[in-house]
């Protein structure tokens, strides 16, 4: 009884971060650029940074994450220009590179320590409160709402590469907004986990947008479920659980799904 | 609602219960509540403080507190207000009896006004290592038994008990290390931890390796810090377990001088059983070191 009144809130947590992380997910994997997250969220570290150096703390530095949001959105709208160029995922493992380095070079002029920004982006769902809930539920929705009414036009920027810069704008600043708020709560290893998992799970068995996401959002509640008991039952570490067991439950399915097509 | 009902219920014939941020605050708390309170600390002893990793007990254990006992001067800043937010548990939120910032007690020496700041330093509220202070130790354990007396009176006379047979054992300890030869020692250290205990023994800190924690040394700083060494001939290099081992032993290469690994807190080396055996080692590991 305790253990699920106090639970709930993790739980409750993880069941918005999987809705909303498993769909983005679908698109990250079919433009096969897997480390978007890790980039973005570190681009958007680097201006916390910038703000702890302009001594804008507090509120302000929200506004830094906001802005570098926007900046990094309107950076990686032109990975399709980019790929043309060089290899999409190099260059947004040069992105992440750039932001840790600078983060730290500008961490050095101000009175924080690292400390300071990995507080940032090594939440932990098990901390999150009533309030953190209530703002994923509101900023989450929204963003799903306008990713619903306009599917077409987002699943076309995707799959078929077609839709322009305004639109591909858009899905990079809705996926920023979340990552700013995900980040926060739980870590960039769940974040991380939730975003590739299901979805690598769903097209384990089909490649219909709709199905990826009805498994995936399937999977990954079931396999979170299991890691918050197991997390409480054995007291280990949250986020580490639930990323060891929906990992695991990736293999698995891997393995069974690998003997039957041979 | 039901939860609080029961806790209010039992609280009159079972033990307190304490949950400490650290190991030395379980350490003293242990001394002056003895058996009638309940322990649980959340940090490892070799952990570096400012992180824990989350587990659903430590929640479990600060929703069931009485008293939460922290070191406090920003060194918890990062999961202490989430957890204390999360427990949901009235007793130790900010401003309750049962939320005891030990640093309360303490005269933060290397307090910095806002002009400072820019100096760069993390910990403006003061420097928060007090662990080591023998003087600061002693105000903290009066906080200790004040809190716990008044969270539970009923056992208020043996708190004060152990409280003056706790400053019995400090002074006849402080008495024999007194004699230990500190006076007048130079060490460089990895991090800014041991001010407290330089000022009152009587040894100086003359560099750190790592100015500020987590961000890598410029090239131009271990420069710096090689002809420092050369010149002033530091009695030794200090580390913790937690960090500076490799540094430490590119330093001694460099500049002949030896490394003292010393206990962070207590249960960092099997040694280090209780707070008087942590600062035993310490001040014994110095005095033979160089």
């Amino acid at each position: 009884m305790e253990a699920l009144n106090f639970l709930i809130y993790p739980f409750l947590g993880c069941l918005l971060l999987i809705a909303i992380h498993a769909y983005f997910g679908i698109h990250i994997l079919e433009r096969g650029i897997i480390f978007l997250d890790l980039s973005m969220a570190q681009f958007i570290a680097l201006g916390i940074s910038l703000s702890f150096y302009m001594g804008h703390e507090g509120s302000g530095k929200y506004l830094y994450a906001i802005a570098f949001a926007v900046v990094g959105a309107a950076i990686l709208s032109l990975s399709r220009q980019i790929s043309k160029f060089v290899n999409i995922e190099a260059f947004i493992g040069v992105f992440y590179i750039f932001s840790l380095a600078s983060s730290i070079l500008i961490l050095d002029r101000t009175p924080h320590g690292v400390d300071d920004l990995k507080a940032i982006l090594n939440g932990n769902i098990l901390f999150i409160t009533q309030g953190e809930l209530l703002k994923m539920l509101v900023l989450y929705s929204s963003i799903g709402l306008v990713h619903t009414i306009f599917r077409k036009r987002f699943f076309a920027l995707s799959f078929e590469g077609s839709g322009g810069y305004f639109w591909e704008f858009l899905f990079f600043l809705s996926f920023a907004f979340v990552l700013v708020s995900s980040v926060s709560i739980a870590g960039v290893l769940q974040v991380f986990t939730f975003l590739v998992i299901p979805a690598l799970i769903g097209r384990l068995y089909t490649r219909n947008p709709f199905k990826v996401l009805l498994i995936g959002w399937a999977v990954g509640l079931m396999t979170t479920v299991f890691g918050l008991t197991l997390s409480f039952k054995m007291d280990l570490p949250t986020a580490p659980l639930i990323v060891a067991s929906l990992s695991m439950v990736f293999f698995i399915l891997l393995i069974i799904k690998a003997l039957r097509t041979r | 609602m039901v939860f609080a009902l029961c806790l209010y219920a039992t609280s009159a014939s079972a033990k307190v219960n304490v949950v400490a941020t650290l190991p030395f605050i379980g350490s003293l708390a242990k001394e002056i509540g003895g058996d009638r309170i309940d322990i649980t600390v959340l940090v490892k002893p070799n952990q570096d403080p400012h992180y824990v990793e989350a587990k659903p007990s430590m929640i479990l254990a600060a929703r069931k507190a009485d008293i939460l006992m922290y070191n406090g001067l920003d060194l918890e800043i990062g999961y202490l207000p989430v957890l204390i937010e999360s427990s949901r548990n009235s007793a130790i939120q900010p401003g309750k009896a049962g939320n005891l910032d030990c640093s309360r007690y303490v005269a933060p020496i290397e307090r910095l006004s806002s002009v400072d700041r820019s100096m760069g330093d993390v910990h403006p509220l003061g420097n928060p290592h007090y662990i080591y202070s023998r003087k600061n130790i002693l105000n903290v354990a009066d906080g200790m038994t004040e809190v716990l007396s008044s969270v539970d009176s009923g056992n208020s006379g043996f708190y004060k008990e152990r409280l003056a047979a706790f400053k019995d054992r400090l002074n006849k300890r402080q008495a024999e290390w007194g004699k230990k030869q500190l006076n007048g020692k130079k060490f460089i250290a990895y991090h800014n931890m041991f001010s407290y205990l330089a000022a009152e023994f009587g040894f100086q800190i003359i560099g750190f390796i790592e100015p500020k924690p987590g961000i890598p040394p410029s090239a131009g700083h271990i420069e710096s810090l090689i002809e420092a060494m050369k010149r002033e001939r530091p009695d030794a290099v200090i580390i913790t377990p937690d960090a500076g081992k490799n540094e430490a032993e590119f330093l001694s290469q460099k500049t002949g001088v030896k490394s003292i690994l010393l206990p962070r807190d207590v249960g960092s080396t099997t040694a280090a059983k209780d707070w008087f055996s942590l600062m035993d080692e310490i001040i014994s590991l110095l005095e033979q070191g160089g």
